[in-house]
């Protein structure tokens, strides 16, 4: 009787041991989860600042080397180069060019006659100015 | 059963008391919770978030203005806005200046004076101390790296490693933190003064947004005003929150709007030609000496501005080193007496009504009319001439006469029809309307004068309009500067399509018009000068005498200019020259006729427009072939 309720004390006193031992992993287990996550959190914060520093630094760069590839194509600043480097380019004479024949997409000149006609018969008088 | 617990009463006693204790404690905690979480909260909440919570306004990038061949003719560039944190600084203000000063070109008194701690007092009681001071908005990204160069390397006199950390660290921010660099852009207009009146300039505004304070580039004059709105762009917003070392927290940030990148605007006009007009304004310009020399060329057919001048102009890069009027683009603010380019007004309302012909003689009197007790006289002397030889010698009495066969009433419809007395609509700001007044308060001797372009104030650009009109198959085109508006990836947002405002006159009248206009640039007319070797050239020319406002007298200065299209059967240019003022020369023809002759042959050349006269005009029994076309002109020999 005395080795039983001896047996049966060791058994009632494992039990909840084992209970708060899990329950102190799992508020451990989450503290340490929680921290892991809030570093983690934190980490990624420093990475896309990093990120987006670097991102606006290199649209920069790309602007100023936008501008300054602009620069370089005016017309007259190629001129220039062109002077300085002596190769002797020019536009083409009137003479060296090919002409090919277009049709021509000018305005219809009955067209316009009759909306002249119409517009000097429906027209109002034009506002005064004083 | 178990036993119940038993205290002894001095056991009991110490529980009570602590117990009391305890929830005395509690009760203060509770009740300072309360007073901090319900009674304050308002206030303690608007401290916290002012503490950690940052609103961000996030200056969007303001477009760029092109020409028509894709140049710039205005972009933001990137530069610096330098600051420095004074609480940082400390007592070292000496140090810092002297590192800065020859870098922002300041003394290192003034930018000693700027570095020193100052506090306010904010509305709510809190006192503050200057934790941000402006040094300079538009550092370059070649000075800011000098400055950070300098600022790291600011030396301490002595062994830094003695130093306690307080101090180490102290330093450590005074070379690294004290003077920062804010992200901004400035205009540059990389051409300096070439087309500045067209792109205009930008000012600089600065206003509360969110709290903070917000420095905007806002568009003052030309394109960069009108399309302020277009070019300026969405701003953008960041809420986010900072922690203890100003540094953002990224995962609490509670709004984040991109700004959005302004549009850019594509222009009409074209640099090439710009730049051509403005060299042959220039060059007007040492030769006539005039108080101003204003051109225009255009393209009649969709009146497209390609290159719009004044000579009087300034550097956008540097409108502090200009005076103010530099700044007024006169093709268009501007108004003048057009005088005898006007004539074409006059020529083509008295064809279209059909009260003259270009064959009907006219006395010209020898050069002296009497009417409605004034004289009207000629620069030349001239008996009976032909309507045509009237208008190609540019005799006043001759056009007078013929108007005078209208009725005020037509004759005024017409001029309001070509556009005058109206805004034509162009893009560019402060446009004027010019000046006509109703027939009703016309005097006898009006229809006299307004016809050879008196009494009557028209700005350049409207009469350049009026004759491009007439190029223009008798269509009046509305001016357009601007192309369309493309996004940073070159994709077309909106589009500018030509404008027709009406129909003045119909072809058949335009045909009578052109045939005088080709008159006066041949060697019958006053407009010889202008005349082209490989194109047909029509036009007119004008010497209006100057109204002097202080002495309410016409007084010997004029106006000289020169209006003109080619080739005259196919227009595909129409310039205009307009002198001020020309010290020696008078005459339109004399001194605005070469310019435009210079200017419309470079014009040709380059836009490759097809000769219509000379030897290169095409003909219909020889087309140019690959072998024709690549011979040397004068040897026939082929081009190797």
């Amino acid at each position: 009787m005395k080795k039983n309720r001896k047996s049966q004390s060791a058994a009632l006193w494992m039990a909840p041991a084992i209970k708060a031992l899990f329950l102190c992993l799992f508020f451990g287990g989450a503290a340490v989860g929680y921290v892991w996550q809030q570093r983690k959190l934190h980490d990624l914060d420093v990475l896309q600042r990093t990120l987006e520093a670097r991102l606006e630094l290199l649209k920069r760069d790309n602007r100023v080397a936008m501008g300054q590839l602009a620069d370089l194509q005016l017309p007259y600043r190629l001129q220039e180069r062109v002077r300085q480097m002596r190769i002797n380019l020019a536009p083409a004479v009137a003479a060296q060019l090919v002409r090919l024949p277009e049709p021509a997409f000018g305005f219809s000149p009955p067209a316009l006659s009759v909306s002249f006609d119409t517009r000097r018969e429906t027209a109002s008088a034009p506002p005064r100015i004083d | 059963m178990r036993p119940s617990a038993t205290f002894r009463p001095g056991q009991l006693r110490w529980l009570l008391g602590f117990a009391c204790a305890l929830g005395l404690a509690l009760g203060g905690l509770g009740v300072r919770l309360f007073v901090l979480q319900v009674k304050r909260h308002d206030e303690l909440r608007a401290l916290a978030m002012l503490m950690t919570q940052e609103s961000i306004v996030r200056e969007p990038w303001r477009g760029d203005i092109l020409d028509a061949n894709g140049n710039t003719l205005a972009r933001s560039q990137p530069v610096k806005r330098v600051c420095a944190d004074p609480v940082l600084i400390r007592d070292r203000q000496r140090d810092v200046a002297r590192v800065l000063s020859p870098i922002l070109g300041m003394t290192e008194e003034a930018l000693s004076e700027r570095l020193r701690i100052t506090t306010r007092t904010l509305t709510n009681g809190i006192v503050r101390t200057n934790r941000f001071v402006d040094l300079r908005f538009d550092a370059t990204l070649d000075q800011w790296q000098e400055i950070v160069r300098g600022m790291g390397n600011l030396p301490y006199d002595g062994n830094e490693g003695d130093l306690p950390k307080r101090e180490r660290r102290f330093w450590q921010n005074l070379r690294h933190k004290a003077v920062f660099g804010v992200d901004s852009q400035r205009r540059a207009y990389p051409n300096h003064e070439l087309a500045a009146h067209v792109v205009g300039v930008v000012g600089i505004t600065n206003y509360v947004v969110q709290d903070s304070w917000v420095r905007e580039l806002v568009g003052m004059e030309g394109i960069e005003s009108t399309f302020n709105k277009q070019l300026s762009g969405v701003r953008g917003i960041r809420v986010t929150e900072k922690d203890r070392s100003n540094r953002e927290l990224v995962r609490f940030r509670a709004q984040n709007a991109e700004p959005v990148a302004g549009l850019n605007v594509v222009l009409s006009v074209d640099l090439v030609l710009q730049k051509i007009l403005e060299a042959e304004l220039a060059e007007a310009a040492a030769r006539f000496n005039p108080a101003n020399a204003m051109g225009v060329v255009m393209r009649p057919r969709t009146g497209d501005i390609l290159a719009l001048a004044n000579r009087v102009t300034f550097d956008p890069n540097n409108v502090k080193d200009s005076p103010l009027e530099n700044r007024r683009n006169r093709v268009v603010n501007d108004f003048y007496e057009p005088g005898s380019t006007f004539k074409v007004v006059s020529l083509s309302a008295a064809l279209n009504e059909r009260v003259a012909r270009l064959t009907d003689p006219f006395d010209c009197e020898r050069g002296s009319w009497h009417y409605g007790g004034l004289t009207l006289t000629d620069h030349e002397h001239y008996n009976v001439l032909p309507l045509e030889i009237v208008f190609a010698k540019s005799s006043n009495i001759g056009i007078a006469k013929m108007a005078l066969r209208m009725t005020e009433p037509a004759f005024y419809r017409y001029i309001r029809d070509f556009g005058f007395g109206a805004r034509t609509g162009i893009e560019l700001p402060g446009e004027a309307l010019g000046r006509i007044r109703d027939p009703k308060y016309w005097h006898k001797t009006s229809m006299t004068r307004i016809p050879i372009g008196y009494e009557v104030a028209a700005t350049p650009l409207q009469m350049t309009m009026a004759v491009a009109a007439v190029a223009n198959g008798g269509v009046l085109m509305q001016p357009k500067v601007v192309k369309r508006l493309q996004d940073n990836q070159g994709r077309t947002v909106v589009d500018y399509p030509p404008v027709r405002v009406r129909e003045v006159i119909p072809p058949d009248t335009v045909r009578q018009v052109l045939a005088a206009m080709k008159t006066v640039v041949s060697t019958n007319g006053s407009g010889v000068k202008a005349m082209m070797d490989d194109y047909t050239v029509a036009g007119k020319t004008g010497t209006a005498w100057k109204w002097n406002s202080a002495t309410m007298h016409y007084d010997k200065r004029y106006y000289a200019s020169f209006i003109g299209f080619f080739p005259a059967d196919a227009p595909e240019l129409c310039i205009s020259i307009v002198l001020d003022d020309p010290q020696s020369g008078v005459y339109g023809g004399q001194v605005a006729a070469p310019v435009f002759k210079r200017v419309a042959e470079q014009a040709a050349r380059y836009l490759k427009i097809p000769p219509d006269r000379g030897s290169l005009a095409a003909r219909p029994e020889e087309p140019a072939t690959l072998a024709t076309a690549f011979r040397n002109p004068q040897t026939s020999r082929p081009l190797r």
